[in-house]
């Protein structure tokens, strides 16, 4: 039983740290891509959307490629500072990071869009400075949509699969979420271990989706 | 106080072309821009805030270049120190009438701006009880206070207001006009005033600037002894 624990706990903890990666990264883009308009930013945008259309695979290998030993920042790091990433679970965060990324950049950016500029042009008129004009205006109005794409990813991260195998691969209490781990009893014929993750996969998906429903009933 | 505007710009809405020419100086404390919607009223008072950059022109106000195409200066809406009240009040839905109040007071992200100054206007502005409310539990009047509260507090050097009764019903219009003369006077603070109401006119206008589409048709000085007459002269209302 504690066993089962293990995976689902390495999993908790890969999905808080790519989530709070992507929604850092994700708002940051959403924001620089909506105010500023420059030669490229539709291709970035497009960039920026692709993990969520492409085969996780597919962006498992294209993680390989630069993060790999020989790969162009893989091997970087491992020259300069030592660190490298297969096979580990930083290697995992990185994974589920770049897969549930659309989602928050996608939201940011909608939600960030529909503030009424009127409020944005009133701040700046009443002194604020562009930093101001973000953190009290155009966030705290945009938080729904914000949160909603934040709560989203964390669900997409919790259940990464491909990227996360073909990076980080699947050891156990190492780098094998409860994805995987379902996925390795499945193929062990381990069903009383594949229940009970299953379930408790299932119990935690609802209680966050309950969580962030409750939140969002919020008002200001 | 003096307020020297030349400014040009071309602007495109969807698949129209709309060209800005206008020019006028005035030294009154009381300027009224008249003319139909779609002239380019509110894109000059913008440009004047600096929320719109023109083409080319200049902006000076009482000796301070705000705007120059020639020499490159272009100072930031934050800079300008104006201020300006929407047409729709542009209150922040999220922040309560005091912290809409204290915006542009407080000094870091967090909120906390000083509290003395922020409980004097909430009372100047007959909006005490108020403090805790949020914009979506006023009425059109009291939105209008708080946005007016907010925009003086930073004493600014002149205060735009586009269509300032527009949003409120007709039986509270004639109270605030004379609740603006008097804001104006006691805080000394110049205003030029937007609206297409020629009752508006008659109340507030030192100066006349009369639009049409994009372009100055005519100003003229008003003579106080006998404002509404010369009012309904220029107006063509007989």
């Amino acid at each position: 039983m504690t066993d089962a624990l293990v995976p689902l706990l390495l999993t908790l903890k890969i999905a808080v740290a790519a989530t709070a990666i992507v929604l850092f990264a994700g708002v940051a883009c959403a924001y620089l891509l909506g105010r500023y308009s420059f030669w490229g930013s539709q291709i970035i945008d497009a960039i920026c959307t692709l993990p969520m259309v492409m085969p996780p695979t597919v962006l498992g290998y294209y993680l390989l490629v630069v993060f790999g030993r020989r790969g162009w920042i893989g091997a970087w790091l491992e020259e300069s500072l030592g660190i490298h990433l297969i096979f580990t679970w930083q290697g995992a965060v990185i994974a589920s990071a770049a897969v549930a990324f659309p989602l928050v950049y996608r939201a940011a950016r909608a939600s960030l869009g529909s503030v009424d500029h009127h409020l944005e042009n009133a701040a700046r008129v009443l002194g604020a400075g562009e930093a101001k004009v973000f953190f009290r205006v155009s966030l705290p109005l945009a938080w729904r949509g914000v949160f909603a794409g934040t709560m989203l990813a964390f669900a997409r991260a919790m259940g990464e699969f491909g990227a996360t195998l073909m990076i980080a691969g699947s050891i156990p209490g190492k780098t094998q979420t409860i994805s995987i781990a379902i996925y390795e009893a499945v193929q062990a014929g381990q069903d009383s271990v594949a229940n009970f993750l299953v379930l408790l996969a299932s119990l935690v998906c609802v209680c966050i989706l309950a969580a962030s429903g409750k939140f969002l009933q919020r008002q200001f | 106080m003096k307020l020297d505007v030349q400014l040009r710009m071309r602007l495109k809405a969807e698949d129209r072309l709309f060209q800005l020419e206008v020019a006028f100086q005035s030294a009154k404390s009381l300027i009224v821009i008249f003319g139909p919607s779609g002239a380019g009223k509110s894109v000059t008072i913008q440009a004047i805030a600096g929320l719109i950059k023109p083409d080319s022109g200049r902006i000076v106000l009482d000796g301070r270049v705000l705007f120059d195409s020639k020499s490159a200066v272009n100072l930031a809406a934050r800079e300008r120190n104006v201020g300006y009240v929407f047409q729709d009040y542009a209150l922040f839905p999220h922040l309560s009438v005091a912290q809409n109040v204290a915006f542009p007071l407080e000094q870091s992200l967090r909120n906390g701006a000083s509290g003395a100054a922020v409980e004097e206007f909430l009372a100047k502005f007959d909006l005490a009880d108020l403090g805790t409310s949020y914009p979506r539990q006023l009425s059109g009047g009291q939105r209008q206070r708080v946005a007016l509260a907010r925009a003086l507090i930073r004493k600014p050097d002149i205060l735009l207001l586009d269509e300032p009764l527009a949003a409120l019903d007709p039986v509270l219009r004639g109270k605030t006009r004379g609740e603006l003369l008097k804001l104006q006077q006691s805080f000394a603070v110049p205003m030029v005033v937007i609206t297409h109401d020629p009752a508006d006119v008659e109340a507030f206008a030192e100066d006349l600037i009369v639009f049409d589409i994009g372009k100055v048709a005519q100003q003229i000085s008003i003579d106080s002894n006998r404002r509404a007459s010369q009012v309904r002269e220029v107006l063509g209302l007989g």
